[in-house]
């Protein structure tokens, strides 16, 4: 069993590793073995290759789609919040890539609005009528507080794309966690979004909402009632 | 048009419908609230305080739908499941929502069974105005709330920060304070229940016995207790 299980994984979750001769050349293309390791997320379609070379990491992102595409790591949750995200798309022929943070559940914005810096370092993208393509290079560790460092070991990574290049568009269903090794190679489809704070201290929080929501109802209805109800007469005075 | 990005088109045009409602509804109850106080012989005064009535219950009824709807294409369209079930921020306007339907509604429902003779009492005027303005107050909150969801800043901001309120930490009442709560509500209602009950008991049957003496010319007819 214990042997069964990390090969279960690894072909469940499509993971493929192979030794990349040279660094990635960042064209806007990815070539059969030009990354050390690569995923491929089979729900949403969605591939990931990288290899480590230095203090570098190159990624290299494929969709079957034409709108924009984003990977993200290591989300302190609840969702997406605290999570490094660096999302592109292509226009024309030109790449618009940048690095982001969610700086909330469920949204983003760039490190520069931040006060942080953008951290790709080279990138190129490429776009046909069915796909999209692109690949950049970035630090394993850039030191800019709006970028968490890839290190040896598991990470959450949320991969997500849409068809719009507008990338206020929702992703729907085009989105996808797996934990991911960088260094050791290796995936692992772990569902949608990682597992939120609020889950993971219990049902508590959820009950405790869902009985404040009832007792303001109760209570607004209540007073309401109590306010009818209550004889103006009785009290000796309250006119009209 | 992407076949999602317009069902989330949907939500938004069902929010701005309920806001500019609402916030007419509002508008029509404090003009026709100031138009008890504020009677002059102008003619353009008189007409607006004459239509404020029916417009707020209008709108209130209009904008009560379209928040209804807002909420079902909420639910359904803008956002999944977990977003809905674990974003602090979205649980908190859900609950706001809640509270500004529960608002409308019992407008709507005091203004319904009370009719235009629900400004020749003060009572009802007060509790009137009062849900109207509580109503008003959370839907500025929503929508406050909804900003901060989309990444954006409100013009709130200052005034919530001032009072200590952060929509992104999850609203939550204590077990002891739920119960609590709930049971001085429960005590108040029934309290002014049986207060009324009483008051009915001691006063039907003086009138039960009026009704075998002939009327006096003049005297004014028995008036429900919470008139």
């Amino acid at each position: 069993m214990c042997l069964v299980l990390p090969v279960l994984v690894l072909v469940a979750g499509g993971w493929g590793g192979a030794a990349a001769a040279a660094p990635p050349a960042i064209d806007g293309r990815i070539t059969e073995g030009e990354y050390a390791s690569h995923y491929q997320a089979r729900r949403i379609g969605m591939e990931v290759h990288w290899t480590i070379e230095g203090d570098s990491i190159y990624f290299g992102l494929k969709v079957p789609a034409t709108g924009w595409l984003a990977i993200g790591w290591d989300p302190s949750g609840p969702i997406m919040e605290g999570e490094d995200i660096i999302l592109g798309y292509i226009r024309g022929k030109e790449l618009f890539l940048q690095d982001y943070f969610a700086n909330s559940s469920v949204t983003h914005a760039n490190d520069v609005s931040l006060g942080g810096r953008d951290d790709v370092l080279e990138s190129s993208g490429s776009e046909d009528p069915q796909s999209t393509t692109i690949e950049f290079r970035r630090r394993l560790d850039t030191g800019d507080r709006f970028d968490r460092p890839i290190t040896p070991g598991s990470h959450t990574v949320q991969l997500a794309y849409a068809p719009s290049d507008d990338f206020v568009t929702y992703h729907g269903e085009k989105r996808t966690v797996v934990k991911i090794d960088f260094f050791a190679g290796g995936a692992q489809e772990a569902g949608l979004f990682a597992r939120p704070r609020s889950i993971d201290s219990g049902r508590g929080p959820l009950v405790s909402w869902l009985l404040t929501v009832a007792v303001g109802v109760v209570t607004i209805a209540g007073l309401t009632a109590a306010y009818l109800l209550w004889s103006a007469r009785g009290r000796g005075r309250g006119r009209g | 048009m992407p076949a999602e990005t317009g069902r989330i088109a949907w939500h938004v045009i069902t929010a701005e419908l309920h806001t500019g409602m609402l916030t007419l509804a509002f508008a029509s109850l404090v003009i026709r609230l100031a138009g008890v106080w504020v009677t002059t012989s102008n003619g353009a005064w008189r007409g607006l305080v004459r239509l404020a009535d029916p417009t707020a219950f209008l709108a209130a009824i209009g904008g009560l739908l379209a928040l209804i709807a807002s909420i079902v294409t909420g639910l359904l369209y803008t956002w999944p499941v977990e977003v809905l079930l674990t974003s602090s921020v979205m649980l908190n306007k859900i609950a706001i929502t809640a509270f500004a339907t529960t608002f409308w509604t019992l407008f709507i429902v005091v203004r319904a069974f009370s009719g235009a003779r629900l400004w020749d009492h003060a009572r009802l005027r007060r509790l009137y105005f009062a849900l109207g303005t509580g109503g008003f107050l959370s839907l500025m909150l929503v929508g406050s709330t909804g900003g901060h969801l989309a990444g954006k800043r409100s013009m709130l901001d200052g005034i919530l920060h001032y009072l200590g309120i952060n929509t992104h930490l999850l609203f939550t009442l204590s077990r002891s304070a739920i119960y609590l709560t709930l049971s001085a509500v429960t005590l108040l209602v029934v309290a002014a229940a049986v207060r009324r009950a009483i008051w009915k008991r001691t006063h039907e049957r003086p009138l039960e016995a009026g009704a075998q003496v002939p009327a006096v010319p003049g005297a004014s007819p028995p008036r429900a207790p919470w008139r």
